[in-house]
């Protein structure tokens, strides 16, 4: 979008792949946290089977935004498209669901850093580090970050092998994976459904970088095989955890995904736990940089800047968000009441914004099309 | 730094004092060479024992790398809720931990193995450790996980080895059993060797039938529970496949007669047995053998404790059991 230092593109040539690894990066944000404790019963994998097919509704709309010339224009695409005005709502739009996707994300990987790796440390401190982190990875530029996305995807893949072992437990029966309908006497939990869709929401950010991922036809192709490999990985862990801990005793655990690896025993590492936890953080530092170059973005897009990107400009949106961050957390963070509540607020937000964003989008390049016509 | 720290491997528990307070013990230094110390404390918290352990002895004592959990019979039959908790609520303290219930004077017989180069807690825990990798049926090995798994499913109950300290040993008694969180029963010897062959397809290296004067080596059981529909019986087929090692040595097998008689006496004798060890647990309501998990079935409705326990207590059991065996000699 830009044409300088930060925002600058060299190279035409780009793979449909980064846009594969970074949706299904930002679709994986939300697993260590709610899921599968909001899962605990076996018919509830339906459900991620269910919203998955719906998240394949929205990507297909995405493509068609990928498909269309704009994007490769980069800003003078956005402008012809939603006019001068239009940009600076859609920015003054988007940032607060930026900040809250940022801020629910840091504060709760905060959280899990504290429970299991730091318990002594201030949380505050579990904040801070990882987004000054995120800003020297965003002092990088846009491109790079793009391509590094296969680096990030690199270090986290094993992850998913160290979780075969749970399947090959001998105390497993496959009766813990049954009921496979609801017909229990807890009435069936909606929620669930909203929750899942919002965490398979990220995708629509990549409107945004939509100028970097040069866009080609079969854009569709890649954002369904990361949609696939997206909810396979949700269904995977799931599927261990309800076997592991069957699904009476799952909702009293708190963080299931990390206390299975601390079950994991090994020759070498005592606290298996937190390598996870660590190797997780590379992915979630990786998306805090992406999102605080997208806050940098839409900020220069509100205000009137005309000259160039500066590495100043980025750490004042970085300290912004340290800033919103921290507020969040040492004054509105108590567990219960308002911790759901964030939850909630960021279920609403992430799921409006997957559907409505790619929506918005698509209307507006079929005015487009009607009015030039 | 590291000489300031001592990580201790076991704690023992005990209940039974008249002002309700528990009795909690522990061995220091663990793995070094230098002479052994039982610490005890009263305390009617747990975690109270485990900052108090620190004010009475020069290194400051973590619990991290608990692995054994020691708990006096008196106190598992009162209810094990709050112990467990206390010890879940722990971040530090894996889920790998051992539970073991305990007979007789513990005390006792850890004073007598104080020595320098005894390391009694670190080759307790090797042995479980050991038993739990191989599997052969001889101990029961229920680690925390395990425990709470059972403890919160719906419709089975958890059980736990229990141990007897007798002077300088520590000799396994059998397997306690569980209803919730309180122990009910104890199964010992011959029934703890069968129930391990039940409880889903062990391998049993020595199966000792002194009634019979026979012993009956490397025994893998395939067990086929049915229910029926109506959860009015239950059938059970046992296939168990072994060797005969050792026969009492004035009977012998000559021919193939001698053979199968032997073999017929050896399954009525099982059949007995298990069905004998069945009624037990139905008398007392308990299902540690998680044959109520047979009821899930994927398209209905789980069913409740209460039903359950209504079903199981007047269920009628068929056992059968089959033996295909190797005789020690060759058999015309």
């Amino acid at each position: 979008m830009r044409a300088i230092s930060l925002f600058r593109k060299t190279s035409q040539q780009e793979s449909g792949f980064y846009a594969l690894f970074l949706t299904n990066r930002l679709q994986m944000l939300h697993y260590m946290i709610v899921m599968p404790t909001v899962l605990v019963q076996p018919y509830m994998l339906w459900v991620i089977v269910v919203v998955g097919i719906l998240s394949q509704f929205c990507l297909y709309i995405l493509s068609k935004w990928f498909a269309s010339p704009y994007p490769a224009q980069g800003c003078q695409g956005f402008e012809k498209l939603f006019g001068k005005t239009g940009i600076k709502i859609l920015a003054l739009v988007s940032l607060p669901f930026l900040m809250l996707k940022i801020s629910f994300i840091s504060v709760s990987y905060a959280d899990i850093m504290q429970h299991f790796v730091f318990p002594s440390m201030d949380r505050e401190w579990h904040i801070v580090f990882p987004i000054i982190l995120s800003c020297y990875l965003a002092l990088f530029g846009m491109e790079n970050m793009v391509r590094f996305v296969t680096i990030v995807i690199i270090g986290i893949i094993w992850i998913l092998f160290l979780y075969i072992p749970f399947f090959l437990l001998p105390s497993n029966s496959i009766h813990d994976l049954y009921p496979l309908v609801p017909i229990g006497p807890e009435p069936f939990a909606w929620k669930s459904l909203l929750l899942v869709f919002s965490s398979l929401s990220g995708p629509e950010y990549l409107i945004a970088i939509s100028y970097w991922l040069s866009p080609q036809r079969k854009m569709l192709k890649y954002l369904t095989i990361a949609n696939a490999i997206s909810v396979g990985e949700y269904l995977f862990f799931s599927i261990a955890s309800l076997l592991f801990y069957g699904s009476n005793y799952l909702p009293t655990i708190k963080y299931p995904s990390v206390e299975m690896g601390r079950y994991l025993q090994s020759p070498i590492f005592e606290r298996v736990d937190i390598i996870l936890i660590s190797a997780y953080m590379f992915s979630i530092i990786y998306l805090l940089a992406l999102f605080a170059l997208m806050v940098y973005g839409a900020s220069r897009l509100l205000g009137k800047a005309k000259k160039g990107t500066s590495r100043l400009g980025l750490i004042v949106s970085g300290c912004a968000m340290v800033t919103c961050t921290l507020s969040i957390s040492k004054w509105f963070w108590e567990p219960g009441i308002e911790q759901t509540f964030w939850l909630e607020l960021q279920m609403w937000a992430g799921s409006s914004s997957y559907l409505l964003l790619p929506l918005l989008v698509w209307f507006a390049m079929k005015r487009k099309a009607r009015t030039t016509s | 730094m590291i000489e300031e720290i001592t990580p201790i491997i076991f704690w023992s528990v005990k209940g039974g004092r008249e002002d309700g307070k528990i009795t909690i013990s522990t061995l220091v230094p663990p793995l070094s060479k230098e002479k052994k110390r039982v610490l005890t404390l009263n305390v009617s918290l747990l975690n109270e024992g485990n900052k108090g352990f620190n004010l009475i002895y020069h290194n400051e004592l973590k619990a991290g790398q608990i692995r054994l959990l020691f708990v006096d019979e008196a106190y598992a039959k009162r209810g094990l809720t709050s112990l467990i908790n206390t010890v879940l609520t722990d971040p530090n303290i894996s889920k790998r931990l051992f539970l073991v219930i305990t007979k007789g004077n513990f005390d006792e017989f850890l004073a007598k193995h104080l020595d320098e180069k005894d390391s009694i807690d670190f080759y307790l825990y090797r042995m479980f450790k050991h038993y739990e990798k191989k599997k052969q049926g001889e101990i029961t090995v229920v680690n925390l996980h395990q425990f709470m798994k059972m403890l919160y499913s719906q419709v089975s109950d958890p059980q736990l080895p229990v141990f007897r300290a007798e002077g300088e040993q520590l000799l396994y008694e059998g397997t306690a059993l569980f209803d919730w969180d309180r122990m009910v029963a104890e199964i010992r010897g011959q029934d703890d060797q069968i129930s391990q062959l039940l409880y889903r397809d062990r391998f049993v290296r020595y199966l000792v039938l002194p009634d019979l004067s026979v012993t009956l080596g490397h025994i893998r059981a395939h067990t086929r529970k049915k229910l029926t529909s109506d959860l009015s019986s239950l059938s059970i087929e046992i296939d168990v496949k072994g060797r005969i090692d050792e026969l009492d040595s004035l009977t012998r097998i000559e021919d193939n007669f001698q053979y199968v008689a032997l073999t017929q006496k050896i399954e009525r004798y099982l059949e007995e047995n298990v069905f004998h060890l069945l009624s037990q647990m139905q008398h007392l309501r308990i299902d540690p053998l998680q044959i109520g998990g047979l009821t899930i079935k994927p398209f209905s409705r789980p069913i409740t404790r209460d039903t359950w326990d209504r079903h199981w207590s007047t269920m009628k059991i068929n056992v059968k059991v089959r033996l295909h065996l190797e005789p020690l000699t060759k058999v015309k």
